[in-house]
């Protein structure tokens, strides 16, 4: 007996080494195979693409990219917001660092069509060939997407850096990224965008997916951005900031293809209509119910919410924060009189707030603003003061005496226990932008009042188009009274993007596009009321005398660790 | 059996007195004068004994035939042999074994002689864990074993237990100790310090190899008691305690922080006339005379929230333990009671006493009618039952068997605090400890004149009345059931010496909590409109949980052994052992997948004539946490030993009685790397936080897949290759000893997320990689000296210990400067800036490096020196500064002195070469809270050359000028610390003779009684994690206890 525990002890203390019990291992992760092979979850891995989209509502510490311009400013005094407009950034620290987020969204996307090709798919009802369509599809969004990624680096630094697939993480060209031109990123967002736009369906039920106008939009901008000065510069011999000894043929058949790109997107037919029409109110359009938003074409797409009105609104109709960013008070005085006529105002006078564009009121909430259901809002000091007054309650009252109040909607009511929530899609392109760029592209390439290519729309009309929506009589509008050469019909066309697309991250490009800088170093000014028994004294303030522009800020640093890591990435010139 | 004796004895006595042989009387005591019961007395050469009775004395008649010499020897003392052949009476003192040479104790996976044990080995008996006072054994252990560190970071009736570095640390990954007890990977805390008869620190690889990938932070072995053959022991023990914080910030009066709320405002250019807005702290000087008379307590309170809403907690715990056996069966029973209670006040019948609440009530009778208790119990509590049984079955003479039981049950109730749902979550530590340093004393009344209850704009969460007494309850249950069967089988009929053994143990752990929460409607109210604004919504008693988190674990072991001697000088010891553990436990992505851990383990001792020593260790180990391929490693370690003082060449003196040089090299792993993840293989999870929408509706959010982390098939553990050379000694016929370790480590293949990767690449991240360095390297000493004049006996212990670690590799993100690299500089190195001082005027803000780009910077204001010199001050200016939050030296000294039937003792205990960083609330004058003494020297134009403290502002918020990290606001985290200090007094034998008790101990003791550190509000080991000082803070006890034994 004890022979046999001798014998069984001294085979166990050896087999129980030789049994392997590792092979319990996880078994309940998801393998992109399997959820993509999945009829409820394929979809997934396509909606995962979109996931990147910047929202421009909340870009940099809860500010708008537009308070880095001379259009407005942020009330927060400590926000990142300011470093950006007064120059206190660069490579280590660049604050508008989009590059990661671009990056991962195209890694996303290229993971997503690697994928949707590779992987077999079964779908309840659908043949073989509408299956393949599906995937297409999908293939199709993740080109549009990563066209629109790629744009947004194009922006920001110019050329970049061109990743064509997806990378595994022993792919040998880690060690050999670099920039690609200006010209072949151009070339590539539009190669992108054609492909894309073949399989995209011109309306998808589904809103907020990449159209076939989406493509269309993207690079028709592209192409706009290509033709602009900037990028354009005689004499530049750095390919990754524009085009190489530019002619002045070059740049005529730039805004041509422009121009004609933008015709596309105008003229996109849907069945027999145009797929995009301006909405009809200007105000009700950036809270407009998606699927009767005909305006929207490149977009950020959220769930309702009311955290915009939240930050937005000036604090006594917020709950405990309010203020934001706030209009400047050169920007309201670039509002013209409500007949189009220009708005003068002699230094130190009183500002007027009524008989002006039809938008002044839909962008600006100034002292008696009305704020709808909100009633009136007061920036003045003194008699019957309210946290509204100018610099009253530190990071939320305003600070230039103004309020934004575009975007919001005033039903949204935060004295009530269910303040309601509402659409905030934050538009990157829209009809109106389209028809601006189209109207500027037609007068460089062929002049303001001529359609040499038959598209049926001059620069004028499309300027025209714009300015009737906004609540201007077509017969009586003296906004182009007296404009005759082309150079002031250009800056008739600037100051209206100016206006009409105030705060959805246009100006701070354009006036780079442009090269019209000097309005990046302008010191933002303010408006000052005190009220003294009913008498109301204007006195105009200076709330940021230190904004700043140099050469090198056309272009944003590329990250530092970026360029440490890889030294053959070329950083940008002046960083 | 009696009788049998009596018989015996007659028939001796006749049949002896006959031969007219010997008898010989006596008694025995030990150095103190106290009768030693039990001890043997035997006739040297013979059989012939007998034992003392309960006075200690004895009575023996002599073999004729044999020496005339009695052995007499007791467990722990020096054995003596007296010479009667020329007395009839003789009184023996017996000495107690000062060397304890022969002690023998735990390593890993077997027992060693201490004499010749080779590697780093520490050892805590049970005596020292029964003298303090504290609920968690880790807590015990502070000061007691040389390079171990301890940092309380908790205070937490149930929840306080002591993170523990043996060594400091060595990886930037978890450097927690492995812990077993009895041989099983288990929690030790929450036993009670009655049950454990030792527990062993394993510091070196030699010490550690064993337990090969889990080895390389230390293991700490935790032995409970067995039974012993002999007469049944009964040990009653009792013992209550009253609690208090050891520190607790004390807040300035209303009038004092009314009045730097203003200046802040004031400074930020804000409206502070009482006109303006409320958040500005407008108040006039008529608002300060209500502060400071209290005239109208519900608009101008001065709550001092320390003093209402805190008190002394109770602690108070029972154990009775039962051990005995015979040749056959041993046992040991224990069965302890811990009852903990907290240091807030939550009963409202308290409360209502307090003055405050009393003036309020009489100012109002709805504040009357609004006070009263809920009808649930909020308030702190932890209660814990133990109950252990462990038995030794000899089958017969070569088998045996043991059967261990053991059962612990745990139940912590406290408040809501509006956090029920989240177990371990410091969201109510964090409302709790907030209400000290964000309420000013002035901000809101406790409650309203009308009874509804009260709170400021922005603050709705923070009455503390609210918080404890109205915000409901959580009630937590744990149970902790252990369960182990083993074998022993002696194989000498085989082969003389051999042995095998085995072990299979079953752990589960299981809990489940209740809770409740609701909330009255909160209000603050206008004086000047007479209108009460209702901030935060009330709702009815809800949210009623629970839920169970099983843990179950499987150990199963099988070991051949062989030890034997060899011509009398070579002693020869071996092991081979095998073993598994599995562990389930719902946790995360990969809940109930079994961790498992295989591996085949052997050692070696040779011993040459106690003279030379030489052990080979060596552990091949398996974790299927690892990819297929990478999963088993192998580690080794040597070690060796000389005993100079064994030589014959050594001259025997009474200067150097022992001495023991040694040293060790070896490997061991760490496979602790953050989580159990299995990094081998890629993760995609689903997502629905895109925050982008599809669709009309545009709600819910659509749901993505993203792409996890990515696969690295080659992750593997940490490998440590340690070094250790020692030397014990013991001087002065072992009244002194002297011990000294050096170690060096070197921690590669740490597991880090490479910072070097190329973002436009598009991975977030690459997967975490063996890339880490750290070397570590220090040294341990312990001085003893002990000694008795008459029965007077006293001794002391200093204990020191250094450890410092450098990265010397980590992977980091590029950096423009040398120095911001981490790399160089030891883990949890502070970064930040240098502060030069407040600046006094425009013209020198002006003339200095731009800070930060912030355009608001104003006199009295903090300045930072420019490292890089480029004008700017920016991150590429932070340097190492202070030290890290684990200190590099600590240190404990222990004293003590016993007289007859009284002893005394007390241990110092401290660290430094640390740094604390407290910040926000517990760092800063607070953005609308409490103000504290310091803040009364801040910068003002007046006192601009005597400031401590910069010019007060509205907003202390993280990255404004004031606030970055920086010499001005790191506390040296050193300390020194009356960590324990007990009385005792033993009821003299004699007054116990008639009854049935054996012995009656009384005590008193205390612990962390006192603290010497610079760390104002907080304590000085206040958790890293929590730097803003949102936990349960520790604690001071003073304790007496009574302990009997039958």
């Amino acid at each position: 007996m004890k022979k046999y525990i001798y014998i069984i002890s001294f085979i166990a203390l050896f087999i129980l080494p030789a049994c392997d019990f590792m092979d319990e291992i996880p078994t309940e992760w998801h393998t992109p195979e399997a959820a993509f092979q999945l009829e409820t979850t394929y979809e997934r891995n396509i909606n995962q693409g979109y996931a990147y989209i910047r929202n421009g509502y909340n870009r940099i510490n809860g500010a708008f990219l537009d308070a880095a311009t001379n259009d407005g400013t942020a009330t927060m005094l400590n926000s990142n917001i300011h470093k950006l407009a007064q120059g206190f950034y660069n490579a280590q620290s660049p604050i508008l660092n989009i590059w990661n987020n671009s990056y991962t969204g195209i890694r996303q996307t290229h993971f997503t069509e690697k994928y949707l090709k590779e992987v077999q798919l079964f779908l309840n009802g659908k043949t073989e060939k509408d299956v393949a369509d599906i995937k297409k599809e999908g293939i199709a969004q993740m080109w549009a997407l990563r066209a629109l990624y790629e744009f947004d680096l194009l922006q920001h630094y110019g050329g970049y850096v061109i990743i064509d697939s997806y990378m595994e993480i022993s792919d040998p060209r880690f060690n050999t990224l670099e920039r690609s031109s200006f010209e072949t990123c151009v070339n590539n967002i539009v190669t992108l965008c054609d492909s894309a736009a073949l399989y995209l369906p011109v309306k998808h039920a589904n809103f907020g997916r990449m159209e076939k106008g989406t493509a269309m939009a993207i690079k028709a901008k592209t192409l706009l951005y290509a033709a602009s000065a900037l990028y354009n510069r005689s004499g530049n011999t750095n390919p990754l900031v524009g085009y190489v000894n530019a002619s002045a043929v070059d740049i005529e058949n730039r805004w041509k293809a422009a121009a004609a790109a933008l015709n596309e997107v105008i003229n996109l037919k849907n069945g027999a209509v145009n797929r995009y029409a301006l909405h009809a109110n200007y105000a009700a359009l950036f809270n407009a119910t998606p699927n009767q938003n005909n305006e929207y074409i490149v977009f950020y797409a959220t769930a309702q919410g009311n955290g915009l009105e939240r930050r937005q609104y000036p604090p006594t109709l917020s709950v405990t924060s309010g203020g934001g960013t706030v209009p400047s008070q050169q920007f309201v005085d670039a509002f013209t009189n409500a007949d189009g006529s220009a708005y003068t105002r002699a230094s130190g006078a009183a500002p007027t707030y009524t008989g002006r564009d039809p938008r002044f009121d839909m962008i600006v909430g100034y002292d008696g603003s009305n704020y709808g259901p909100r009633g009136t809002i007061y920036t003045r000091l003194g008699d019957g003061e309210t946290n509204d007054g100018l610099n009253q309650v530190k990071d939320f009252s305003t600070i230039t005496g103004y309020y934004l109040r575009k975007f919001l909607n005033t039903t949204i009511n935060f004295s009530v226990a269910s303040p309601g929530n509402t659409y905030h899609l934050f538009p990157f392109i829209r009809l109106a932008d389209v028809l601006l760029m189209y109207a500027e592209a037609m007068t460089q390439a062929y002049g303001f009042e001529s359609d040499p290519q038959g598209y049926g729309l001059t620069a004028k009309q499309a300027l025209q188009m714009v300015r009737t929506r906004a609540g201007f009589n077509a017969a009586t509008d003296q906004y182009l009274a007296g404009v005759t050469t082309k150079d002031a019909q250009l800056q008739k066309i600037y100051d209206e993007r100016r206006i009409e697309l105030a705060f959805e991250e246009a100006r701070y490009f354009d006036l780079r596009r442009w090269m019209k800088t000097d309005e990046l170093s302008e010191p933002i000014k303010g408006m000052r009321i005190d009220n003294n028994a009913g008498n109301l004294t204007y006195t105009e303030i200076t709330v940021d005398n230190q904004r700043v522009f140099e050469e090198k800020m056309y272009f944003a640093p590329i990250p530092k660790n970026e360029i440490l890591v890889f030294p053959a990435l070329q950083q940008n010139p002046g960083w | 059996m009696k009788r049998i004796v009596i018989i015996i004895t007659l028939i001796n006595f006749l049949i002896l007195h006959a031969f007219a042989q010997t008898r010989i009387t006596g008694t025995v005591v030990d150095a103190a004068g106290l009768e030693m019961i039990g001890s043997s007395i035997i006739q040297k050469g013979t059989t012939n004994g007998v034992i003392t009775d309960i006075n200690g004395e004895f009575t023996i008649n002599l073999l004729p035939n044999a020496e005339k010499v009695l052995v007499i020897s007791s467990v722990g003392y020096v054995k003596q042999e007296v010479d009667v052949s020329s007395r009839t009476n003789i009184n023996v003192i017996l000495q107690e074994d000062q060397i304890a040479l022969e002690e023998v104790v735990v390593v890993g996976y077997g027992t060693q002689k201490k004499v010749s044990i080779t590697g780093s080995i520490s050892n805590v008996s049970s005596k020292d864990l029964t003298d303090v006072p504290v609920t968690s054994v880790s807590n015990a252990l502070t000061g007691r074993v040389s390079g171990l560190v301890t940092r309380q970071i908790s205070g937490r009736p149930g929840g306080d237990a002591a993170q523990l570095f043996i060594r400091g640390q060595a990886s930037f990954n978890t450097t927690a100790p492995l812990i077993l007890v009895d041989g099983v990977e288990r929690s030790f805390n929450q036993i009670d310090s009655e049950d454990i008869e030792s527990i062993s620190v394993l510091k070196d690889a030699s010490a550690t190899a064993v337990y090969g990938v889990r080895g390389a932070n230390g293991v700490i072995l935790v032995t409970t008691k067995r039974g012993d053959e002999g007469k049944s022991k009964i040990s009653l023990s009792s013992e209550y305690g009253i609690t208090h914080f050891t520190a607790i910030p004390q807040q300035l009066n209303a009038e004092n922080t009314a009045r730097l709320q203003r200046e802040g405002s004031y400074n930020d250019g804000l409206d502070i006339t009482t006109s303006g807005n409320t958040n500005n702290f407008p108040a006039s000087e008529y608002d300060m005379y209500l502060y400071r008379t209290q005239l109208k307590p519900f608009t101008h309170p001065d709550n001092d929230l320390v003093d209402i809403f805190t008190k002394p907690g109770s602690r108070q715990r029972y154990n009775l333990n039962i051990s005995g056996g015979n040749k056959v069966l041993k046992y040991f029973v224990g069965l302890g009671y811990l009852e903990q209670t907290g240091m807030y006040q939550t009963d409202v019948e308290e409360l209502r006493k307090h003055p405050t609440f009393a003036k309020l009530i009489s100012l109002s009778p709805e504040v009357d009618k609004a006070l009263v208790n809920p009808d649930y119990n909020p308030e702190y509590l932890y209660r814990r039952i133990t109950a252990r049984t462990n038995l030794d079955i000899n089958i017969n003479d070569d088998f045996s068997i043991g059967i261990d039981m053991s059962y612990r049950f745990g139940n912590q109730n406290r408040p809501a605090a509006y956090s029920i749902i989240d177990a371990n979550s410091d969201g109510e530590n964090m409302r709790l400890f907030a209400m000290f340093i964000r309420n000013p004393p002035q901000a809101f009344p406790l409650i309203h004149a009308s009874g509804a209850m009260s709170s400021a704009h922005t603050r709705w969460r923070q009455n503390p009345l609210i918080t404890l007494a109205y915000t409901g309850y959580r009630n937590d249950t744990d149970n902790d059931m252990e369960l182990t069967a083993k074998f022993q089988y002696n194989l000498r009929k085989l082969l003389k010496g051999l042995s095998i053994d085995g072990k299979y143990a079953f752990d589960n752990s299981w809990g489940n909590f209740r809770g409740m929460g609701w909330r009255p409607f909160v209000y603050s109210y206008d004086e000047a409109t007479n209108a009460y604004t209702q901030g935060l919504n009330g709702f009815l008693p809800k949210t009623e949980s629970s839920k169970s988190s099983p843990i179950s674990r499987e150990y199963a072991e099988l070991a051949v052994r062989y030890n034997n001697t060899f011509n009398s000088v070579h002693k020869i010891s071996g092991v081979v052992l095998t073993n598994f553990r599995s562990s389930k436990a719902r946790s995360g992505q990969y809940s109930y997948v079994p961790h498992v851990y295989q591996a085949l383990i052997g050692r070696v001792n040779y011993e040459y004539d106690e003279r030379y020593l030489i052990e080979f260790n060596m552990g091949y180990n398996g974790s299927n946490r690892f990819a297929e391929g990478h999963r088993y490693d192998f580690f080794p370690a040597v070690s060796a030993g000389w005993v100079p003082t064994n030589e014959s060449f050594f001259p025997k003196n009474n200067i150097l009685n022992f001495a023991k040089l040694r040293a060790s090299a070896g490997q061991v792993g760490n496979d602790n790397i953050g989580g159990f993840s299995y990094y081998y293989r890629s993760s995609y999870e689903n997502t629905n936080n895109t925050k982008y929408s599809f669709g009309v509706t545009h709600n819910p959010y659509i749901n993505g897949l993203i792409e996890g982390t990515l696969p690295n098939e080659l992750i593997t553990w940490e490998t440590a290759t340690k070094y250790n050379v020692g030397f014990d000694s013991q001087w002065f016929k072992s009244r002194l000893s002297f011990n000294l370790d050096f170690f060096q480590e070197l921690r590669s293949n740490i597991l880090t997320n490479p910072g070097r990767f190329i973002v436009a690449a598009g991975t977030v991240g690459l997967p975490p990689s063996n890339l880490g360095i750290v070397e570590n390297k220090g040294f341990e000493t312990e001085l003893g000296w002990s000694d008795k004049i008459g029965q007077f006996q006293y001794f002391a212990k200093g204990m020191f210990a250094f450890a410092r670690n450098e990265i010397i590799e980590r992977s980091e993100e590029a950096q423009p400067y040398d120095y911001l690299y981490r790399k160089g500089n030891p883990i949890g190195q502070f970064y930040g800036y240098q502060f030069m001082g407040f600046f006094q005027s425009v013209e020198e803000i002006a003339a200095a490096p731009q800070q930060f780009g912030l355009t608001n910077v104003v006199p009295g204001d903090m300045r930072y020196k420019d490292i890089n010199g480029d004008g700017v001050i920016d991150q590429n200016d932070e340097t190492p500064i202070g030290y890290s939050t684990v200190p590099e030296i600590t240190f404990s000294g222990q004293f003590g002195f016993s007289y007859k039937n009284f002893d005394i003792s007390l241990m110092l205990q401290g660290a430094t070469n640390v740094t604390v960083n407290p910040t926000n609330e517990v760092g800063w004058d607070n953005r609308f809270g409490a103000f504290f003494e310091e803040h009364l020297n801040r910068w003002t134009p007046e006192t601009a050359s005597t400031a401590t403290y910069p010019l007060l502002r509205k907003a202390s918020l993280p990255n404004t000028n004031n606030y970055y990290t920086s010499t001005f606001w790191l506390k040296d985290g050193s300390y020194l610390r009356l960590k324990n200090l007990q009385f005792g007094y033993a009821i003299p034998k004699k007054a116990l003779r008639k009854t049935p008790l054996n012995s009656i101990r009384l005590y008193a003791n205390g612990f962390n009684l006192f603290t010497l550190t610079e760390v104002t509000y907080v304590d000085p080991e206040m958790d890293p994690n929590q730097s803003n000082g949102f936990y349960y803070p520790q604690q001071k006890v003073f304790n007496v206890g009574i302990n009997v034994t039958f």
